[in-house]
């Protein structure tokens, strides 16, 4: 099983690779000093992958040397990956329905729905929480703050 | 002389208390939203300025400046949210206390360092405008890029347990921050045709999602809440601990007075350095990152001076050297007065006033900080699941409030899911948002250097500011890594020793 | 001590203006656009509440131009203005809300040379020629300045300089119109040794110009304007297309024999199909706006030019400052 440092070596290799393939990509202009504006980008492209690479190794060298890679610890990240990608969703899902539904609604319905799943008990404190906390943040943002949220195409006109 | 004889006949002018306490509150509620910067918070406010006299005006936008700097904190100790940029240094020791139970011990330090912070930089400002103001008229771009590295190298000490995982953290916020338009030539850099991405990636949003928004997916597994709850009233430090602050607050003082001085640099460098060197000065360095008192001390003292001290080159040149005092640079102009070398002959009334007012509400933070605590205590003692949804909630507005952007909500959902991986695989967040804060800085100043001597790289060394600046940091570097070195040795040994048992 | 009276009054009016960002907080208009209300009298204006949207930050230079001159507009125009700041995208949100609306005279845009910028380097959902250029009033003088203890008593002994040695020319930001009138003026007088070095906005660039590091910069009379009172800085040449009034003794960069003229205008936009009626009314109002003394006043002091120009060429003259800047940036290839 791979240790978490190998997995981040990895990570990090492809990050970088990814990075310095678009740094290559990079158009200079005439303006462009020596350096230019990729010159960065491939310092660090590169630089990225060296320190993938010696994470690598190292994490190689811990599991086979040291014997210190643990097959356990990934145990139980399956399942806390997937509770993490369901509020994530719920994140996700409100980005998609504010502009139609509006602020006040769609955090009031965020609040709800994060709370349940977060394991909050369904009842009237339940709503009495999702609408107060809508109504406070409502009240903080749009009247203090005086921020425009999105008004939402229901409540149009 | 005069501006403290000034000080004195004015002090009990109790028109100036209406602004600067409206101010503060007002900061405070603006800087404690995720997102909600000192600058958008003055922001929204600067339209109401335009009926109102003109030191009123100037004292309110001040003291809001104020009051933001230390709203920024609340958030970063109650919910792991920087509030602002520069209080991500606050985060790691911050919501470390409240995590022990001590949330009002936490926002007590914050409080009397802020109010310590801004009183320093007043003083500064009253006393040194001069000379500093020299200051800031002598960097130069190799300067700007010497400050830069010398930000970076406290990686080497923040890293953490590995410093490979630590330098590939840092390259990663390097990595962002060259999105967007090219410092010296102008064209776009990794932006893919998307006009979002022209300004490049606001720090605020990526660390908004590393901190904050990775730890609420990190507990939606945990249905347990076994979570120490904090007495509802806040804690001031007792005569001990208060000595104990002593070093930790001067250390940011310091580092806050000169960097606000600098146009460009902002107060960030400012609290993680002090940060940093709080914790190599500091009797109890292990306790840093653990929920020390003086991790929380040092930057908050740091960051509230740099508000007075970075009113220095506004006033002196008319240059604003942030957003904030940008802000503040189109409140003066919106008057009529135009800051720069004649503002002090012109209008001396005025910044007379606005010294008063930056004292009153220096005063005024405190008062309202005390009234204001309970309430947020309260608030993260409710259950877990509401208390977790309604930061997720508070963190979705905010965000969208900095540009009414539903591009860097996505962003910083991005950032979030980063941040969780980052913390499954043991990767440092600080590194990264060290990187990304520093990044624009090292390389536009770095290319203009060359530009400037014509690709000749004596010009780091020949200028005498970035030549101390960088020894400084080849000095933290060496020193750091041979720390670690020490401790690598040593902890070996300990492992032949005790064998492996974890 | 002085004023309280008026001071007393300030917060009341404060206070009032949290409560009207209050009302208009649900209604999709917050308190980013403040009420500049001067209540219509006798009006026939299609609609009550103008927006003029701009990219500008509250306190930036188009937020304040803008509500200084709402103040004298609405009244001309028989209806509220609003300013709205549209900020994010450089622009393009701004523009991409404009070309959304709809042409009934309720929503405009105030155009700066970043709206020509943002649609040429990047691709945005909505360009420049998207929306209908409506008219200009001003362009805002560019001019070339210097320390006041330097070496350089004339743009000739700068251009001198650059031929001998080496020169140092300083822009705001990377991508400007400031960037590229010093590039245009290497091109014109053929000097290839400038390094032409791009800054984080005005006041960075003024810091390095002032402690020498720097030959020249180039800037925005309302930038300077503090430091020149001082005495810390001199003027050298302006891009404008004639000498300005408040500098008489300062060249054109023109009549110094380079052949570059720089135009950064300020004027609205509306989104395309508003109507010939509409559209006279604007001329007429913004025509009489502009001679109206109290504002003349108030925008000559701030060094603001104005430069009407009425809508049937005002399209031309943005399509022709939009082809020149992409000229530009083909040229010095920083777009295909």
């Amino acid at each position: 099983m791979l240790s978490r440092d190998f997995a981040g070596g990895l990570a990090a290799i492809v990050l970088g690779s990814l990075y310095l393939y678009f740094a290559f990509q990079q158009r200079v202009s005439a303006l462009a000093d020596t350096i230019g504006p990729a010159g960065m980008p491939k310092v660090l492209g590169i630089l990225m992958i060296a320190l993938g690479l010696v994470l690598c190794l190292q994490a190689l060298y811990q599991t086979y040397r040291l014997k210190v890679a643990d097959s356990r610890q990934w145990q139980g990240q399956g399942r806390k990956l997937l509770r993490a990608a369901g509020l994530l969703c719920l994140a996700i899902a409100y980005l998609l329905v504010v502009s139609y539904l509006g602020y006040a609604l769609s955090i009031a319905i965020l609040l709800c729905f994060v709370a349940l799943y977060l394991g909050a008990k369904p009842g009237w404190q339940l709503g009495l929480v999702a609408l107060g906390g809508a109504t406070m943040l409502w009240a903080i943002f749009v009247i203090v703050l005086g921020v425009q949220m999105p008004a939402g195409m229901l409540f149009q006109g | 002389m005069e501006a403290v004889a000034g000080f004195f006949t004015q002090f009990f002018d109790i028109y100036l208390i209406l602004p600067a306490v409206l101010g503060v509150a007002w900061g405070i509620i603006g800087g404690s939203m995720p997102g909600i910067s000192p600058s958008i918070t003055m922001a929204l406010l600067l339209p109401f300025t335009y009926a109102l006299e003109p030191s009123f005006a100037i004292v309110l936008l001040a003291s809001t400046y104020v009051g933001a700097e230390y709203g920024g904190s609340i958030p970063a100790i109650l919910i792991r949210t920087p509030g602002t940029n520069a209080a991500a240094a606050s985060v790691l020791d911050g919501y470390e206390m409240n995590r022990q139970g001590k949330a009002g011990l936490a926002l007590g330090i914050s409080l009397y360092s802020g109010v310590i912070g801004s009183l320093v930089g007043l003083s500064l400002l009253v006393m040194l405008s001069g000379p500093l103001a020299q200051l800031a008229l002598a960097f130069t771009p190799p300067a700007y890029f010497a400050l830069g590295v010398l930000g970076l190298s406290v990686i080497v000490s923040l890293s953490g347990e590995s410093l490979v995982k630590g330098l590939i953290a840092a390259l990663f916020g390097l990595m962002v921050s060259t999105i967007g338009t090219d410092p010296v030539s102008g064209i776009s850099r990794y932006t893919f045709g998307l006009s979002d991405l022209l300004s490049g990636i606001q720090p605020i949003l990526v660390m908004v999602g590393l901190f904050a928004l990775s730890e609420l997916l990190r507990q939606a597994s945990n249905t347990e809440d076994t979570r120490v709850k904090a007495a509802p009233r806040i804690e001031f430090p007792d005569n001990k601990l208060k000595k104990r602050l002593i070093l930790p607050q001067s250390i940011g003082a310091l580092f806050g007075g000169f960097e606000g001085v600098m146009p460009g640099a902002g107060g960030t460098v400012a609290s993680f350095m002090s940060y940093n060197e709080a914790r190599r000065w500091s009797k109890k360095p292990d306790e840093f990152g653990k929920g020390s008192p003086e991790g929380i001390a040092a930057p908050e003292t740091a960051n509230n001076t740099v508000a007075e001290t970075s009113l220095i080159p506004l006033l002196s040149f008319g240059i604003p050297g942030s957003n904030s005092t940008a802000i503040l640079l189109g409140g003066f102009l919106i008057h009529g007065l135009v800051p720069g070398p004649l503002l002090f002959a012109r209008s001396g009334d005025v910044i007379n006033d606005l010294y008063v007012g930056i004292f009153i509400a220096a005063i005024a933070l405190l008062v309202i900080g005390i009234m204001i605590m309970p309430a947020c205590i309260w608030l993260v003692n409710r259950p877990r699941p509401y208390l977790n949804a309604f930061i997720l909630a508070l963190i979705m507005s905010g965000i969208y409030s900095i540009n009414n952007s539903l591009f860097e909500l996505s962003v910083m959902l991005v950032a979030g899911v980063i941040g969780y991986f980052m913390r499954l695989l043991k990767f440092p967040f600080l590194p990264t948002v060290l990187g990304l804060v520093l990044g624009f800085m090292i390389e536009s100043n770095f290319r203009r250097s060359l530009l400037l001597s014509g690709d000749d790289y004596s010009i780091f060394l020949t200028d005498s500011i970035s030549l101390i600046l960088l020894s400084l940091a080849a000095l933290f570097i060496i020193g750091s890594l041979s720390r670690r070195l020490l401790q690598m040795l040593f902890r070996q040994l300990k492992t032949k020793v005790t064998d492996t048992t974890d | 001590m002085k004023l309280q009276a008026r001071q007393g009054l300030g917060i009341l009016l404060l206070l009032a203006g949290l409560g009207l960002a209050a009302c208009g907080g649900d209604s999709s208009q917050g308190s980013q656009a403040a009420e500049n209300g001067i209540q219509a009298g006798s009006s026939n204006y299609p609609v009550a509440t103008i927006t003029i949207l701009t990219h500008s930050r509250p306190g930036g230079g188009s937020d304040v131009f803008l509500r200084e001159l709402s103040r004298y507009l609405a009244p001309e125009l028989g209806a509220n203005i609003i300013v709205k700041n549209v900020t994010g995208g450089s622009g393009a949100s701004a523009l991409a809300e404009l070309a959304r609306a709809e042409p009934d005279g309720a929503t405009f845009y105030a155009t700066t040379p970043t709206f020509i910028y943002t649609s040429l380097l990047a691709r945005p959902a909505y360009t420049y020629e998207e929306v209908d250029p409506l008219v200009n009033l001003f362009i805002d003088p560019e001019l070339i300045y210097t320390a006041a203890d330097s070496q350089f008593e004339t743009l000739d002994d700068v251009l001198e300089k650059a031929r001998n040695s080496r020169g140092l020319w300083g822009a705001a930001n990377p991508a400007s119109l400031e960037r590229q009138s010093l590039e245009q003026l290497k091109l014109a007088t053929g000097i290839n040794n400038a390094a032409v070095i791009s800054h984080e906005g005005g006041g960075d660039l003024m810091i390095n110009v002032l402690n020498g590091t720097l030959d020249i910069g180039v800037g925005e009379a309302q930038e300077l304007q503090s430091q020149l009172e001082a005495g810390n800085l001199r003027v050298l040449a302006t891009f404008s297309d004639q000498r300005l009034a408040e500098f008489p003794e300062v060249p054109t960069v023109y009549e110094l024999g380079h052949q570059v003229i720089v135009r950064k205008f300020r004027g609205l936009a509306a989104p395309q199909g508003l109507s010939p009626e509409l559209i006279q009314r604007w001329e007429a109002a913004i025509q009489t706006v502009l001679e109206h003394p109290e504002y003349k006043a108030s925008y000559l002091a701030d060094n603001l030019r104005p430069n009407f120009i009425a809508h049937a060429e005002y399209q031309e003259f943005i399509n022709a400052f939009a082809s020149e800047t992409r000229d530009y940036l083909r040229t010095v290839g920083i777009v295909e």
